[in-house]
């Protein structure tokens, strides 16, 4: 099964392109102290504001200190994609197990888990994440944990309406009369076939993860100066648009290559996955 | 794909603000000023944004005497200022009697006198009111009103920057307020009536605001006949404002720093530097064991580079002071030298105060390491920068800082009030008006953690300064004054209760038809002297 699968994603051209941008960016971001030239926070104000290529041993330019913008997108890298990550695979688990228990269960346990659902969605995202964070001590782990913890709500949703639909097809009918436990049935029958929208939701919390990561360092709950990630380049970056546009744009397309990325990997993934195709050759 | 769009809208953004200067034609019936904050609270014993809530009552209200760029008072509604040498002082300094203006109108016809200024004096001390500063109003032991154009004031002690009081609250009117229930909750508050060179015409929350000149302004009504204040929440969008002329003034924030060369090379527009009261310090938090020493922060402030951090990071635009005043404030210390940038001199300091490298490279002593936190407003730019760069100053002599930023309700919150950080880099200026007076701040009294009252978050306690502050505020001779105010900033020079950075400076731009604007240290806002304000 698991060799049919590759062969599928192996014929989704983006899919694999995604996986390689992907690939790459986690190896740039593990080997970061290794590639980096330079000790990221290094400021050298008399080499402020270099354009990228103009200088041999700064090849990504300097930022408004002088600090090395190459070294600074590999070390934000790591944070970047840790909080990514991080928060990404909290968001569906918990999403996940939510949507799931919610929908097969029904009834209380719904209405239950559903009306919890409603009340965390009342408050937005980022006041929600302030709140907590005003509690938690900022650390990496933190902040991503507290990212995933308050971002699940719309992917159990979408799990939870896939699993309501699931449940009244004839293989559950099946697998019930075959005297399967509920758990298998959540876990062995349900939750494979609902892998689809979970990949997709996945992959869109990656790229929402990693911008909110700069949102709560903006407000000073994230990761703190002078260390990088590619959201507080980004946002330090503002003031000079007009002047030193390419401050934004280096962190904007590393943003960009993960985002795309982790979306293409998704795309191939629930493609490959999907067990409706599995009878095609 | 919320990130593409994110990219593609900011190359847009980059591409709009390209310098694309097409002038706007002149209108010479209005002056448009233009800032990125919004005045909400009219009433000038009440707002509490200074700066921006300043220019409503500069526009509308006046006070007794008000304060000229060289830091002299200048009389307004009073007559003149009064003085020992005229009389209005008495010579102990505690009986002040004040002449009022006998021409002046509220803008709804009645007269103004003695019984607005005496209404003013109550609600000011009037428990039930959240006035914005009491300060000097509370030494006052007994008002009296003579007749309708004299009020007498007599003070429970000699208190020089008294004449402050008076310049900083403006008076309001007692026909209107006296009636009324709750000052706090009155519609006044947003559609006042006062004595001032304009009346507000019209408003549109979140846009602007239109005022009309007062034909019978006792100053003389003012030359522009028309005056609107504009709000533009966005710096830079701001900013391309002034270039293309849609506002004839910039103010507040102004320039970005990083924008004044540009700004001053653009046609048909002046520059004007605007210090404003604030000076940003690195305050050491005194009542913690790493800071208790003196000879530590003064090591921890010779070994950072505060001349390149203003170069570099303010890009030149801040002033370096010594002290906690402007340098250009009559009563600054000009004869301290600066003692920074030598990390020799600091590791040798600390090394004679006790403090020597361990095994990881962090000095300690007693088993207490030299490392700390130092905290500022989250998201500041340029704070974050000087920050990096006073960490990497301390990183070479074996003191180890981490960075650890707030949004500013929480960093200005309890935790500054209650003396709960290690450092800060914080900006503040004098406690009332330009005195250089700094009871406040310093006096050990004023300790809040301590004394539930007050501002020396630093918790500093030195006797002679506090002898020096209690003589200060009982000079009325401004040499003398200044004397005692050298002697003060001498010994914090050694002492280092905070360390002082630079001045804070605003960059205006102004179109050059417009006359008038003159950029004053004593007060926080362009529009002082907006009734002078002409087309040239």
């Amino acid at each position: 099964m698991t060799n049919r699968v590759w062969q599928r994603f192996r014929t989704h051209k983006l899919a694999l392109a995604g996986l390689v941008t992907v690939t790459i960016l986690l190896l740039m971001a593990i080997l970061a102290p290794i590639l980096a030239p330079r000790d990221p926070t290094l400021i050298e104000t008399q080499l402020r504001f270099l354009a990228p290529f103009a200088n041999a041993s700064l090849p990504l330019g300097t930022d408004e200190l002088g600090r090395d913008t190459l070294s600074r997108l590999l070390h934000g890298g790591r944070v970047s994609l840790t909080v990514g990550l991080v928060a990404m695979i909290t968001t569906v688990l918990t999403g996940a197990l939510v949507g799931i228990a919610a929908g097969y269960l029904g009834g209380i346990a719904d209405t239950l888990l559903m009306r919890f659902v409603d009340t965390m969605l009342c408050f937005p995202q980022v006041f929600l994440l302030l709140v907590v964070a005003a509690f938690v001590p900022p650390t990496l782990l933190s902040i991503s944990l507290i990212i995933g913890l308050t971002s699940w709500m719309e992917v159990s949703r979408i799990v939870r309406a896939e699993i309501l639909q699931l449940k009244e097809q004839d293989f559950i009918a099946a697998a019930r009369a075959l005297g399967a436990s509920r758990r298998r049935i959540m876990f062995r029958e349900l939750l494979p076939n609902a892998a689809a929208p979970i990949l997709v939701a996945a992959t869109l919390k990656v790229a929402s993860a990693v911008l909110m990561e700069s949102y709560i360092s903006y407000l000073g709950y994230g990761v703190q100066p002078p260390l990088a990630s590619w959201g507080n380049m980004l946002t330090n970056a503002q003031g000079y648009l007009d002047t030193v546009p390419w401050l934004a744009i280096l962190p904007g397309i590393a943003i960009t290559l993960t985002v795309m990325g982790f979306n293409f990997l998704g795309d191939g993934l629930r493609d490959a996955l999907d067990p409706r195709l599995r009878m095609d050759p | 794909m919320k990130f593409t769009r994110r990219a593609t809208l900011g190359t847009s953004a980059a591409l709009l603000a390209a310098p694309t200067v097409q002038a706007q034609s002149l209108n010479r019936e209005r002056v448009i000023l233009g800032m990125t904050q919004e005045p909400v609270q009219f009433n000038p014993l009440l707002f509490v944004n200074a700066g921006t809530e300043n220019v409503p009552e500069a526009c509308m209200f006046d006070a007794l005497w008000d304060v000229d760029a060289s830091g002299n008072f200048i009389p307004n509604l009073a007559v003149e200022v009064p003085t020992q040498a005229n009389g209005g002082i008495s010579p102990d300094g505690l009986t002040w009697r004040v002449n009022l203006r006998r021409d002046v109108r509220w803008t709804d016809g009645q007269p103004f006198n003695a019984r607005d200024v005496e209404f003013t004096f109550r609600t000011i001390m009037n428990p039930a009111v959240a006035v914005r500063n009491r300060g000097g109003f509370n030494v006052i032991s007994e008002f009296r009103v003579v007749d309708d154009f004299t009020v007498e004031m007599k003070l429970g002690r000699p208190f020089a920057p008294f004449m402050w009081s008076w310049q900083n609250m403006h008076i309001v009117p007692r026909h209107i307020l006296a009636s009324e229930a709750s000052i706090q909750t009155s519609t006044f508050n947003t559609t006042p009536i006062g004595t001032g060179p304009y009346v507000l015409r019209t408003r549109v929350a979140g846009s602007h605001m239109v005022y009309e000149r007062n034909p019978n302004y006792h100053r003389g009504a003012p030359r522009i006949r028309q005056f609107i204040h504009r709000f533009i929440p966005d710096g830079s969008v701001a900013y391309g404002q002034a270039r293309t002329g849609e506002i004839d003034y910039l103010a507040l924030t102004g320039v970005p720093n990083d924008r004044w060369a540009e700004a001053r090379a653009i046609p048909e527009r002046d520059f004007l530097v605007y210090p404003t009261p604030n000076v940003q310090f690195i305050y050491f938090n005194c009542g913690n064991p790493r800071f208790s020493d003196p000879r530590v922060r003064k090591a921890l402030t010779m070994a950072v580079e505060m001349q390149r951090s203003l170069d570099d990071i303010y890009l030149g635009t801040w002033p370096r002071t010594l002290s906690y005043l402007q340098p250009t404030h009559w009563a600054y210390n000009t004869s301290l030298r600066d003692y920074t940038a030598d990390p020799v001199g600091a590791a040798a300091l600390l090394d004679t105060a006790g403090w020597r490298v361990g095994a990881d490279g962090i000095r300690e002593k007693d088993g207490i390491k030299l490392s700390f936190t130092m905290s500022t407003t989250a998201g500041n730019v340029a704070r974050q920068g000087t920050q990096a760069l006073f960490q990497q100053n301390w990183r070479r002599i074996g003191v180890a800082m981490e960075i650890r930023n707030m949004p500013a309700s929480v960093v200005w919150g309890e935790f500054t009030t209650q003396s709960r950080f290690d450092t800060l880099l914080v900006s503040w200026d004098p406690t009332l008006g330009l005195d250089p007076d700094y009871t406040a701040r310093l006096h050990s009294r004023f300790i809040p953690v301590k004394h539930r009252q007050g501002s020396n978050f630093v918790q500093y306690e030195n006797p002679e300064v506090d002898r020096l502050l209690e003589l200060g505020v009982t000079q009325m001779d401004q040499e003398a004054r200044k004397a005692t105010y050298w002697r003060i900033q001498e010994i914090l020079h050694e002492e280092v209760p905070f360390a002082p950075q630079g001045g804070s400076v605003q960059g205006h731009l102004k179109r050059r038809q417009l006359q008038g604007p003159q950029p004053n240290q004593y007060v926080t806002d362009i529009t002082w002297n907006v009734h002078t304000w002409n087309w040239a």
